[in-house]
Parts: structure tokens; C-alpha cells; sequence
């Protein structure tokens, strides 16, 4: 039995092992061709990898191709060893790297080459990193320094990042914009939507932002800049890091007193939480005037465009306050958008609250803000702060009226980067971060308005569709009516040239809804008439005249019921008003013989039977004929009336200023500068500078008298095609330098008073340049589709050389005289002139809050021979920022307290809040 | 002063009215005539009014114009007036009549009877411009001969034939 049993069992095991053995041959035989399988596999594999690594081989031998034969050569060699690697390809051998850097730095002798194949290689991840490291090295090598190639990179990125918000931004405010306007809201809507969705970023461009982006690479094409960290992603901190122009090859290479920055890039954090020193004036490694690829144009535009917007950076620490309340940009703080007649969203409003409550306030204000700044003025300096108190929201107030600050923008905006870049921001900063979109988009959206308006002041009807195009205006004749008759900015004579077009019914409908906007009710026909032409100038052909006087004398009969009645012709108005007109003319007109001039009862005479055959009541027309001779018919004040003053005012020869297009940005006390390195007598070559938003002016004191100073003309600049250096000598620390573009000549150099006015003048100059490039390129791009349109056959390339033709003629004819121009040149009449001696005093008062910073360089530059030991403004700033007055005193020529700048306060000047606030 | 000189050196004055559609560039001859003299910078609000110095004439130019309901206005200056002006733009055919009853309208005043006339065909740089001879037909001029006229094909962007216009009022000036 139990044999049995055990047989049985093992018989039973003996089964079971011979299952499991056939079993395991079976998994063996699997098992084999699985290898098998997987040695076809990886073999396929290697072979794919093989040819990944010889395209990538391939890619880089093209590249470099171009630019070198040695490379070529090297290039094979370089392929057989990465096919040998292949199967290890992401461990390059770093010698053979090595040797593949030396050979690209051999041969990659220009920049924008080298930026092709970082670009390239950023594309292709299959770079080891060790490999990577060592392209960064021969790139910074190629860029000359490490830190400088690095902060380049940065601010790339930096830029690059910044554009793709504002392209984002400008879509999503474009598209609210155009629902507002469709809805016909009059009212912003409160700013939290639109900042919460500002930081988004997707992948778009506009075309409307490469439009500028040209204009940025005109303007700085050549412009180096420092980074700190090469992979700027995410970067800790913005250091002071003033950039080396290619000046500082040049002539300002004394590495020992010299320091150059290039304030287009210069960045600078409000609070230094790591400062790094300013780097002297490293060897200049981009030549400035390589030709470009047409496609490597594109490249760089992509990647630099945003540094524009970068502009000036002002220390913060030096604001505290003050700037806040001069609030000098031209533009106000409100742009546009925020009057119910533009239609535009922008959504603050606490702003236009704010300015709503200026508007009372305008002229009274506008001394005392002027008076904050001793020495620079910007012409709308009024558009008061006064508003704040009142306000809730103070901080964000406060932030969004510094941000639009032209001069403010860049810092602003920088904060901006750093925190979507996931930086740190310490307290206020960053709670301001959602205003700071706004203001890069605002100060483009300024930008446009100025161009609009610009445009409208040469061509009417282009600027109008310019400005409806970029939704400022909505294109209704009540809106547009709104617009002409509350925007200041805008030339009187031009709005009266647009109304008066008798050609095109929309402007006809536009004068009847601006008429409507008007009341004449109970007023004498004359006088009536005194404030229809003090808002639109009634000026030029004779349809024109009549069409505007139609116009008006309709709205008067309307306003006028019960005269109306009295007549027996309706026409007796309009022919009365018509001969009010003509009568104006031949009173005042310099052009009129005294002796030949209309007499009362000439007056009277001409007007015999005009009511259907009856006289109108002699008295009447006794009282206006007195009327109007006792008192000229003017036109109210506009930009061109401020030019106009200014012109008056330069003796000799000069050129013709006064052009409807023409608008005081600023003015400012500069001293001209021979040569950097040498020093000069303090107050030697005083030059008071007027800023305009096309040219720049620069004259001398001829003679102070008490209430006006005549000035003889010295020299004027085009704005197009220049540059603005900002550089610090020993003997110069608020230098400025202006250079053409195209060939880098330097124009002139300046030295400021003192840093404040440097930053504000540089800052308003390179915001009027920017709007001069932009302008031009608008120009050059409308002129260029409409030869392609008209002649198709024509290359582009041949209109471009025409058109660069015509530009260059154009800017020639500048500023030489032209009678046309002249004759249409001034509206409005000179009124006062900013009492000179009312600046003087307040800002005699001012001058306790803020003196010390303005006297600290004055007394640095009076001390040529001690500043060597002295390296820095900054020190000076402390050092007497407490003797401000008695160094002034001191030191004959600076006068502290006097003004050095006169202000011609500007009632308007685009888009300000004042000027858009005055007539709601 | 000015006059002091005038009335020694002998030099003349003469009144011209410049008529026109609107658009048929008389602003622009009246300012292209003056160039490269003074021009004052703000101009006087209502017509533009412009004395042009021509050789030893000169010639106070009036820029008027307009419908019928203010025409008696501008008798005033038709009285005395030596010449008219009257500035046609040839690329416009399609207002040429109306043109030509704005002129007749005007030469036919009584005011006027002395006034010699002169025709800018203007804007002859334009495509399709009326030639100077179209001109004169299509205003009726042939049959006008109580006036002693004058076409004159002009361009006032460049300036062209403006001189040889001024120079026959000169010369009609110096007859009279």
C-alpha cells in the first residue's frame, strides 16, 4: 500500500516536473526571440539616433557655413566623431565641444549670427549641458564679458516676455474696447478685469506691435546692455546696470574718470537689494552699422523690441514724492479713454474722477505744480494732483498717475517683469503690480493718441481716421464733434479746416452735431459768434468761412426763437453773421490799407435790405461794428499759440515754428558740452532747450527782462533718427548726448543742472522721439501699400529708397521757412506769456522741499579740480543736499532758486486730463 | 512809412478778387504767390486777405466766394476792384457749369464792368485736366467781350504759370 501510494506520488511529481520542464523550454525558446527582438530594436534605434545626430551636425555646418570656411572643413571631422558616438550621443566628449566652440568663436564674428544659433540651439534640446555651458562661454567671450553678455541676455528675455504681455494686453483691451464702444459706455468699468487678466501670456503678434518694434531697432539697434544672469528665466534681482553705448569706444574710454550709461537699458531697482557696480566703459563689440539680413532683422526686432519700452529708469528713491506731484508728462494722467466722449474702456476710474475734479481747478493749479520743479518744467505740468486727497484708493491713484510719468514707465514696468517673472517685490511695488500693464500700454496708447493728433494737425481727415481706427474717436458725428470741440491738442485752425470741408457730408454733419453742443441762447449775434470762432477757427477760403457761419447762425436761430421770429427773412441772420466775419477781416487784417478800411456807415451801407428788402435796426449794427473793431475775433489759446510764443520771443533768424502740427513738449536749461573729458567754466554755453515733439530747439539768452526773455536761435534738430545718450564725466555727471542714428555722428552734448532735469528732459526727449520713429513708420508703411497698390509692378525694395529719399528731403525742409506753412502757422492769439516773475517766486518757494537736489551738481561741476577725488553725483547729493543755498550762493551762475526754466504752461497738450475734462 | 515809399517810388496798388469753387486751389496760388515774401503768422480770422508785391505792383488779393445769399456782401469790394481772378480746377468736369454761372454771375455785376479777368486752368499736372482751350469754351469766354480776359493754365502745387498770370494783370495795370 504504501509503495503503491509513493509510486503513485511519484509518478504524479514525475509528471508534474515533466510539465514544468516543457514549460520552461517553451519560455526559453520566448525568451529567445524576444532578444532576438529586442537586439533588432535597439539596433534600429541606434541607427535612428545615428541620423538625429548627423542632422544636428548638418544644421550647425550650415549655419556656420555661412559665415567661415574653416568650419567646413572642421565640420566633417566633427561628424565622424559624432557618429562614432552615436549610441552615446548626449555625452558629447567635451573636448571635441571645446574645439567646436573655439572654432565657431573663430568664425561667428557677428553678433546677430551668434544670436541665430543660440536660437537655433535653444530649439534642439538634445545639447548636453555641460555642452551648453560651454556655448555660453564662447558667447559671452564673443560678447565681450560675461556679466555683459548676461545681462544683454536678461534683458532679451526680459524684453521678449514683456512684449508678449503688451501684445496680449493690447488684444484684450482692444477687444473690450471695441464691445465699450459698440455699448456706448460712457463710463470706465472698474479695473479689475482687465488687470487679472493681463499677466496671461499666449503666443500672438500683432502686426500693429511690429510696427513699433522697427522703430525700437532704429533707435537702439546698436545698444548694448548688461544682464546679470544668462538664464534670465528667473532671475533674483535688477541691479543698477548702466550699459555702454558705443560712444564709450569712441571718445569716453578713460576707464578712470569716464562712465558711460546707456540709459535706454538701464535698469535699476527701486530698492537696491543687491547693487552692483555701474561697469566702466567696457570695449563697444557690436558694430552699430553691420548690414542685416532681412530675416535676422526680424529676429532681433522680435527679441529687442520690448527694451524700448524700457526707456529711462529714474531712481525711485528719489521720487519720494515729488514727482508724484509734478506729474510732467505731457499726456496727463488720463489718457484718452477716460471721457465719455472717446468711448474708450479704460477702466480707472478713480483717475478720471480725479481729473473731473482738476478741471476746475486748471489754471490756478498749474503755477503751483509748475513750481515743484525749479528747473524743468514739462508744458502740461497742470494737470494737478490735488484730486488725491479726496480719493479712496490713494495708492493706486497714486500709482497710476506715476506710471503715466513717461519717465517713471520704464522702472514701473520693469517691476512688472520681475514679478511675473516670479520675483520678490518688497511691499507697495507689488501691490501696484496690476496697474503696471496699464502703463505700459498706456504710454503706446499715448503714443498713438499724440500721432493721432499729430496726423490730424497736418491732414485733418487722416488723423480723425487715424484716431477712429485706434478707437479713441467712434466714428459718429456727435462723437467726433465731442471730440473736437473738448480734446485739446488738437490745432483750432484744423478743426476749423476739417469742419469747413464742404466736400464730404460727414464733416457737414459733424459741424451741425458740434454746433448743437453749443448755446447761443439770449447772446448779441456778434458776440455769439466771438465764442463759436474762440472754438473753431473761421479762417480761409470763403466756403469754408461761409459753411461754418451757416452752420452757426442755424444753431443761433434755434438757440434764438423770438429774434428768429422778429425777421422776415430766416437768411438775415446767417448773411448778418457773414458780414460779421467780413467785416473782422477788413478791420484787422495787416494786409488791409488803413485808409481803405470799412467804415460804420460802409458797414451799414453794405448791409442795406438784407432782411427781405428791409434794414435791420441801425443801432444794432452801430453796436457791432464798435464791437468788433474795439476787439479783434481770436481764436482761444492752443498748442500752436505756445509755439507761437516761443517764437516770438527768438530774435534774428529763425526758423519757421509756429505749424499747426507742432507741440511744446518741454523746455529745459542745458549747458553745451565740447568736449566730455575736458572741463569747462562753470555756466559756460548755456542753451535753454525747447523740446517739441518734432524737433528740438536750441537757443541762448539774448536779454532778460522782467517779464520777458528774448532768446537768439542757435540750432534745431530733427528728432527723427536721433539717439539720446545719457553719460557721467568727472566734469559732467548729468551728461547728454544726441546722436544720429543712421551714422552715429554725435549732434550735441549737454550737461543737465542736475539729475532730475537730465532724467525728466531725457525721458520726455526720448518719448518724442519715440513718437517721431513710430509716425514715420506709420507714414512709410501707409505710403508703401498704397504704391504697391497703385503700381504693383514696383519693387518694394525701389519705394523704400524712394521713400527714405523723401524722408531725408522732408526733414531737410524742416525747418527752413516756408511761407505755406507760416500762413497757416498760428492760430490763437499770444496771450500771456507765463508771467515770469510769478514762476520765479514759487518756485523760490518750492525750491526749500526739493533744493537739494537740485544744488548738488552745480556745485560738483563748479569744482572741476576737486570732483577727480569724487566719483559719483550721489555723494555730492548727500554732501550738500543740507548747503543747498549757500553753495548756490557760492557758485555764480547756478542760481538755485531761480527758475531756470520758464513755463509756457500749455493748456493742452494731447491728452491730458485737463484737456479732456475741461468741457464735460 | 510803407506808404511814404510807395508814393515816392511809384510803386501801384491794385484790388483783385479771387473767385472760385471751393477746392479749385485758390488758397494755395494766393499763398504760392506770396512765397518768399513776409507772410504774417497768424492769419486774421475770416478771408484770407493777402497783398502780393509783383514787380512794382501790388496786388491786395481777396479770397472770396460763396452762394448768392451773401454775394451782395461782397459788393463792397467789388467797387474798385481792377481785376478778378477766377481759379477753375480743369480735373473737375463735372462742376465746370457750375463754375461757369459763378463766373458770369460775378463779371456781370455792374461793379464790375471794369474789371479784366483772368482764368487759372488749374491743377494741369492732374490726369484727364480740360486743356486751357476747353476751358475758355466751357466758361462761355468767347462771347464775352465787355472784359478783357485771359486763360492761363496753371499749377498751383508747383507754382507753374502762375507768374505769367500776374504778369498780364502787371501789364494791363501799367496801360490803365
Amino acid at each position: 500500500m504504501n509503495n503503491q501510494r509513493a509510486q503513485d506520488l511519484l509518478g504524479q511529481l514525475k509528471t508534474v516536473i515533466e510539465e514544468q520542464e516543457s514549460t520552461i523550454a517553451q519560455q526559453n525558446i520566448r525568451i529567445k526571440t524576444l532578444v532576438a527582438e529586442v537586439d533588432n530594436l535597439t539596433k534600429t534605434r541606434n541607427a535612428l539616433a545615428e541620423k538625429v545626430q548627423l542632422l544636428e551636425n548638418q544644421n550647425l555646418e550650415q549655419t556656420s557655413a555661412k559665415k567661415h570656411h574653416k568650419r567646413r572643413t572642421s565640420s566633417g571631422r566633427s561628424k565622424n566623431k559624432h557618429s562614432r558616438s552615436l549610441s552615446s550621443h548626449s555625452n558629447n566628449d567635451p573636448d571635441e565641444e571645446r574645439e567646436n566652440g573655439v572654432n565657431r568663436s573663430a568664425s561667428f564674428q557677428r553678433k546677430h549670427l551668434e544670436e541665430q544659433d543660440i536660437r537655433q540651439n535653444h530649439l534642439k534640446y538634445e545639447l548636453s549641458s555641460d555642452l551648453q555651458d560651454k556655448q555660453v562661454e564662447v558667447l559671452r567671450k564673443l560678447y565681450g564679458g560675461g556679466s555683459k553678455a548676461e545681462n544683454a541676455a536678461r534683458i532679451i528675455q526680459e524684453a521678449y516676455r514683456r512684449h508678449r504681455m503688451t501684445v496680449n494686453f493690447k488684444k484684450i483691451r482692444h477687444s473690450k474696447i471695441r464691445r465699450l464702444t459698440v455699448d456706448n459706455v460712457p463710463h470706465p468699468l472698474p479695473e479689475v478685469t482687465e488687470t487679472s487678466s493681463t499677466p496671461t501670456e499666449t503666443p500672438s503678434s500683432p502686426t500693429e506691435n511690429h510696427v513699433e518694434v522697427v522703430e525700437l531697432v532704429l533707435e537702439h539697434s546698436f545698444v548694448e546692455s548688461n544682464q546679470k544672469t544668462f538664464d534670465s528665466a528667473h532671475e533674483e534681482t535688477i541691479e543698477e546696470t548702466p550699459v555702454n553705448g558705443d560712444i564709450a569706444s569712441t571718445d569716453l574710454n578713460d576707464e578712470a574718470t569716464t562712465k558711460e550709461t546707456e540709459n535706454v537699458a538701464t535698469t535699476e531697482k527701486p530698492q537696491d537689494e543687491d547693487t552692483v557696480t555701474p561697469k566702466a566703459s567696457d570695449s563697444p563689440t557690436t558694430p552699430p552699422n553691420q548690414p542685416l539680413s532681412n530675416e535676422e532683422i526680424v529676429q532681433r526686432i522680435l527679441q529687442e523690441a520690448p527694451t524700448a519700452n524700457f526707456k529711462k529708469v529714474p531712481r525711485r528713491k528719489k521720487r519720494h514724492g515729488y514727482e508724484t506731484v509734478i506729474l510732467p508728462t505731457e499726456e496727463a494722467p488720463v489718457t484718452p479713454e477716460h471721457t465719455t466722449h472717446a468711448l474708450d474702456p479704460e477702466p480707472m476710474l478713480p483717475r478720471s474722477k480725479a481729473t473731473l475734479s482738476t478741471r476746475s481747478r486748471n489754471s490756478d493749479s498749474e503755477i503751483g505744480n509748475r513750481s515743484h520743479s525749479p528747473k524743468w518744467h514739462r508744458t502740461n505740468s497742470e494737470l494737478s494732483l490735488t484730486s488725491y486727497e479726496n480719493d479712496a484708493d490713494r495708492e493706486s491713484m497714486r500709482s497710476s498717475d506715476t506710471a503715466s510719468i513717461s519717465s517713471e514707465m520704464s522702472s514701473i514696468i520693469s517691476d512688472n517683469m520681475l514679478q511675473t517673472g516670479g520675483y520678490q517685490r518688497k511691499s507697495n511695488i507689488s501691490v501696484r503690480g496690476s496697474w503696471h500693464c496699464d502703463v505700459n500700454n498706456d504710454v503706446m496708447r499715448k503714443r498713438y493718441y499724440r500721432i493721432g493728433l499729430n496726423l490730424f494737425n497736418k491732414k485733418p481727415s487722416k488723423g480723425l481716421a487715424f484716431l477712429v481706427e485706434n478707437m479713441f474717436v467712434s466714428n459718429t458725428p456727435p462723437a467726433v464733434a465731442s471730440f473736437l470741440l473738448n480734446r485739446k491738442g488738437l490745432s483750432r485752425q484744423m478743426v476749423g479746416e476739417y469742419l469747413g470741408n464742404t466736400q464730404k457730408v460727414f464733416n457737414q454733419e459733424v459741424l451741425d452735431s458740434l454746433c448743437e453742443l453749443l448755446d447761443f441762447s439770449g447772446m448779441e449775434l456778434d458776440e455769439a459768434l466771438r465764442q463759436f470762432q474762440s472754438q473753431i477757427k473761421v479762417q480761409g477760403e470763403a466756403q469754408k468761412v461761409e459753411r461754418l457761419v451757416e452752420a452757426f447762425s442755424q444753431r443761433y436761430c434755434t438757440c434764438n426763437p423770438k429774434l428768429v421770429e422778429s425777421l422776415h427773412n430766416p437768411d438775415a441772420i446767417f448773411v448778418l453773421a457773414f458780414a460779421i466775419i467780413m467785416l473782422n477781416t477788413d478791420l484787422h487784417s495787416p494786409n488791409m490799407r488803413h485808409e481803405k478800411r470799412m467804415t460804420e456807415a460802409d458797414f451799414i451801407k453794405n448791409l442795406r435790405g438784407v432782411d427781405n428788402g428791409d434794414d435791420l435796426d441801425e443801432a444794432l449794427l452801430k453796436n457791432m461794428y464798435n464791437r468788433i473793431r474795439n476787439k479783434e475775433f481770436t481764436t482761444l489759446d492752443d498748442h500752436v499759440t505756445q509755439v507761437l510764443e516761443v517764437e516770438r520771443n527768438i530774435v534774428g533768424k529763425k526758423p519757421v515754428l509756429a505749424v499747426p502740427h507742432r507741440r511744446l513738449v518741454c523746455y529745459c536749461r542745458l549747458y553745451q558740452v565740447t568736449d566730455p573729458n575736458k572741463p569747462q567754466k562753470m555756466g559756460l554755453h548755456q542753451r535753454e532747450v525747447f523740446l517739441f515733439n518734432d524737433m528740438i530747439l536750441i537757443t541762448k539768452i539774448l536779454q532778460k527782462k522782467k517779464f520777458a526773455t528774448t532768446y537768439t536761435f542757435k540750432q534745431s534738430l530733427s528728432l527723427h533718427g536721433m539717439n539720446v545718450l545719457v553719460f557721467e564725466t568727472t566734469y559732467y555727471p548729468n551728461g547728454i548726448r544726441l546722436i544720429n542714428s543712421l551714422d552715429n555722428k554725435v549732434l550735441i552734448t549737454f550737461n543737465a543742472p542736475n539729475e532730475h532735469d537730465r532724467n525728466k528732459f531725457v525721458s520726455d526727449l526720448q518719448e518724442s522721439i519715440a513718437e517721431v520713429q513710430q509716425m514715420e513708420t506709420l507714414r512709410i508703411g501707409a505710403e508703401l501699400e498704397r504704391t504697391q497698390t497703385t503700381s504693383p509692378s514696383e519693387s518694394r525694395t525701389n519705394s523704400l529708397l524712394i521713400e527714405s529719399k523723401k524722408m531725408s528731403t522732408s526733414m531737410q525742409n524742416l525747418n527752413e521757412p516756408h511761407p505755406m506753412a507760416a500762413s497757416f502757422s498760428g492760430e490763437g492769439r499770444p496771450t500771456s506769456m507765463y508771467n515770469l516773475s510769478s514762476t520765479l517766486e514759487s518756485n523760490n518757494n518750492n525750491n526749500n522741499n526739493n533744493g537739494s537736489v537740485v544744488v548738488a551738481h552745480p556745485r560738483q561741476m563748479s569744482d572741476p579740480e576737486r570732483s577727480p577725488s569724487r566719483n559719483g553725483p550721489k555723494i555730492f547729493g548727500t554732501l550738500f543736499s543740507n548747503t543747498a543755498k549757500r553753495s548756490s550762493g557760492i557758485k555764480r551762475g547756478i542760481r538755485v532758486s531761480s527758475p531756470a526754466i520758464r513755463v509756457y504752461s500749455p493748456p493742452q497738450n494731447g491728452p491730458n486730463s485737463a484737456a479732456t475734462t475741461e468741457y464735460l | 512809412m510803407g506808404n511814404y515809399f510807395q508814393k515816392l517810388f511809384g510803386g501801384k496798388e491794385m484790388r483783385i478778387l479771387m473767385l472760385g469753387l471751393d477746392a479749385a486751389g485758390k488758397t494755395t496760388i494766393l499763398y504760392k504767390l506770396k512765397l518768399g515774401q513776409p507772410v504774417t503768422t497768424i492769419p486774421t480770422v475770416g478771408f484770407n486777405v493777402e497783398t502780393v508785391q509783383f514787380k512794382n505792383t501790388k496786388f491786395n488779393v481777396w479770397d472770396v466766394g460763396g452762394q448768392d445769399k451773401i454775394r451782395p456782401l461782397w459788393r463792397h469790394y467789388y467797387t474798385g476792384t481792377q481785376g478778378l481772378i477766377f481759379v477753375v480746377d480743369c480735373s473737375d468736369e463735372d462742376r465746370i457749369e457750375e463754375a461757369k454761372d459763378e463766373l458770369h454771375r460775378i463779371i456781370n455785376d455792374r461793379e464790375m464792368r471794369d474789371a479784366v479777368l483772368l482764368v487759372f486752368a488749374n491743377k494741369q499736372d492732374l490726369p484727364n485736366a480740360l486743356t486751357p482751350s476747353q476751358i475758355t469754351h466751357k466758361l462761355g469766354l468767347h462771347g464775352m467781350t465787355n472784359h478783357q480776359w485771359k486763360v492761363q493754365p496753371s499749377c498751383a502745387t508747383t507754382g507753374d504759370g502762375l507768374g505769367e498770370g500776374m504778369s498780364w494783370l502787371h501789364s494791363l495795370q501799367k496801360k490803365s
